[in-house]
């Protein structure tokens, strides 16, 4: 065997310039659908990062139910232990505690229906970097009688940063609440249904005015980095295990984001599979091309006495080598370009928006995947169309052959 | 002569008594509390599976159209008030000292957490004029109530597929009124009870709202005190005075 691998190898250097082709068409291949692999994952983990990391968080904790069907009433206790039990795990960027009900906003000329919010400024900057949204003004101080008005209730409301706007909501006891709020920024988030409704004071301020005392609606986790996922999940289920809790990732709590985000994964595995395609019928037809005008030479060789499986090991090998070689090749050249655009990224010519995120470049990502598929597609194909051509050059006919080629 | 004019008394009172037609009915409910100004001190019990409270308010009233209420009880809502003219409506806020006008999109939400939505205070429905009406049990059997289907016109902006109307026969006096949704399910109930006679006026002095899509919630309208027909001046009615302490 080693010997038809030694003759097999030596034969690609017989033929310089036919080698150097069919390998360039496997490198181009495999080098391309390992990009776009990497492209792909990279862009798509760039988006659900940042929609997560500065919009929702990673995980999210709720009292069972409140996701399904919100209510004012489904409240949890965020108790100095459960606060522990956060701080605590190395894997937690920021977890910021949120309490969320409707309320009427108004200012001297106006009111309008909306949601009120409450979170601590510090804690949401460590989850989600709420700041990044305030384009006008300053986000609140903490503890401070201040709101942040979302950009377009601002201008139903009619007013700007250093106005004063009234809420009216329902406490917790159900006593009508009320209480006057300084304007001190504005947040554009990007989605506009949310930037029309939405209104944001500090967390000690709406547990003041809704009377919760250490109760809350939400809190909104944030994690090193996405693979922390599932696994800050667990023991976070395991150590606030029997609390009447829903600890949910962003797969569960946001299940639309999800659902479109794998859609559009879905939409791309079929441009993946047309890449596929493509790359293994250019190696079949560079690989039957260099078996097949080599017939006269098959036929000479079983003349001069080789078997045919000789022959067949022979062509085998041959393209195992050139194979071997080129995908080789090939995965350092995928690898290095998914590497360059990790580090760079691909600038886009327009910005991407997506769930109020802004990406004005997305990077690539070296993953498994990026390796394995396109050295399964060059495998598959390479061997798949070699047999065939092997199988023929090991049934020649030497006489035949050699009159005919 | 005497014997003969109380005959035709007796018998002109029988013919209305049994010619008592749907419309005249419907027109009786509907002016059951119309009066040309009223006074009155009402209490308003709110149950929800989270909690229950109590609220005391004076209300004035002056034709359809303006009604002013303050409230006096608890504390920490006392001197809330609002005004409603027209359909138009203001709340007032001691705690930051404010008026707000209620937005049309704020109209189904609750006032004052019951279960009574700003729009219940200022739309005017008349069943005579907005629904068509039918009987369901009709006043000349032996029932003790009489009942009545109510359908809004078509052309009606309500929100209800049909109202059951279930009213006393003796004296017309209201029972309950279940309100249906589009798909036939019975979503609120409005219940009468505890009939007072207020300035000579039989009335039932207790409203039970009860929202039936909703467990455990409630809300109960007392009449402590309610004076018909009394002088309201038509300034009462005024932001100035829906700002003023009580």
């Amino acid at each position: 065997m080693s010997l038809w691998l030694k003759m097999g190898f030596r034969n690609l250097f017989r033929h310089k310039r036919r080698s150097l082709f069919t390998g360039l068409s496997i490198v181009t291949g495999f080098a391309l659908c390992s990009f776009f692999i990497g492209w792909a994952e990279g862009s798509y983990n760039q988006i659900i990062d940042g929609f997560t990391r500065y919009r929702t968080g990673h995980i999210q904790i709720h009292a069972r139910g409140y996701v399904d069907d919100p209510s004012f009433y489904k409240t949890f206790d965020l108790t100095p232990g459960r606060a522990g039990i956060l701080d605590a795990d190395p894997h937690i960027l920021g977890w910021s505690p949120r309490i969320t009900t409707g309320a009427l906003f108004a200012s001297d000329s106006a009111s309008s229906g909306g949601e009120l919010k409450a979170f601590d400024p510090g804690r949401e900057a460590e989850t989600t970097q709420f700041q990044r949204h305030i384009v006008k003004g300053r986000i609140f101080k903490k503890g401070a009688q201040e709101v942040v008005l979302g950009k377009e209730l601002a201008g139903v409301l009619k007013v700007s940063p250093g106005d004063h706007i009234v809420v009216v909501t329902q406490a917790a006891d159900g006593i009508t609440a009320s209480g006057r709020y300084r304007v001190s920024g504005l947040s554009d988030t990007g989605e506009k249904s949310v930037d029309r409704v939405t209104a944001v004071i500090p967390l000690s301020q709406g547990k003041e005015l809704l009377w919760m005392g250490e109760r809350i609606h939400e809190i909104a986790v944030t994690v090193d980095r996405m693979k922390s996922v599932e696994a800050v999940k667990q023991r976070l289920k395991r150590e606030l295990a029997d609390s009447g809790l829903d600890i949910q990732s962003w797969q569960e709590f946001n299940p639309e984001f999800y659902r479109a985000m794998m859609a559009d994964k879905r939409g791309n595995y079929i441009l993946l599979l047309i890449m596929v395609i493509i790359v293994a019928v250019g190696v079949f037809n560079t690989v039957l091309m260099a078996v097949m005008e080599r017939q006269h030479e098959y036929g000479l060789m079983r003349a001069l006495g080789t078997s045919p499986g000789g022959v067949f090991a022979l062509v085998v090998s041959e393209t195992g080598c050139l194979v071997a070689m080129a995908s080789f090749t090939g995965m350092l050249l995928g690898m290095g370009l998914n590497w360059y655009f990790h580090v760079h990224g691909l600038t886009l010519p327009q910005p991407l928006s997506y769930g109020g995120i802004t990406f004005e470049s997305l990077h690539s990502e070296i993953v498994l995947k990026s390796v394995v598929l396109p050295w399964a597609t060059v495998l598959v194909s390479a061997f798949t169309v070699t047999l065939y051509p092997a199988i023929q050059a090991a049934r020649v006919a030497p006489a035949r052959v050699m009159r005919s080629f | 002569m005497r014997f003969l004019s109380l005959f035709f008394l007796i018998v002109l009172f029988c013919s209305t008594a049994a010619a008592r037609t749907l419309e005249d009915i419907l027109h009786h409910l509907d002016d059951l509390y119309r009066s040309r100004s009223s006074r009155g001190v009402v209490r308003m019990v709110i149950t929800t599976p989270h909690w229950e409270r109590e609220l005391e308010m004076r209300v004035w009233t002056r034709g359809e159209e303006l009604t002013l209420i303050k409230i006096t009880a608890p504390a920490r809502e006392k001197g809330m008030g609002t005004l409603k003219a027209g359909r138009e409506m203001w709340n007032y806020l001691p705690a930051v000292n404010k008026v707000i006008k209620i937005p049309p999109s704020m109209m189904m939400g609750s006032w004052m957490g019951s279960d009574f939505k700003n729009d219940d205070l200022v739309k005017e429905y008349r069943f005579v004029e907005d629904y068509t009406f039918e009987w369901i049990t009709a006043p000349d059997g032996k029932e003790e109530n009489i009942e009545i289907l109510g359908t809004p016109r078509p052309d009606r902006p309500i929100v209800w597929g049909s109202v059951r109307v279930i009213l006393r026969k003796k004296d017309l006096m209201p029972v309950s009124y279940l309100y249906y949704d589009q798909s036939g399910v019975p979503v609120r109930e409005m219940t009468f009870s505890r009939y007072r006679t207020f300035s000579g006026r039989l009335l039932p002095s207790v409203t039970e709202l009860q929202p039936l899509n909703k467990d455990g919630q409630k809300t109960t309208l007392i009449y402590e005190e309610l004076s018909l027909d009394v002088d309201v001046p038509e300034s009462l009615f005024s932001l100035r005075e829906l700002r003023r302490g009580l």
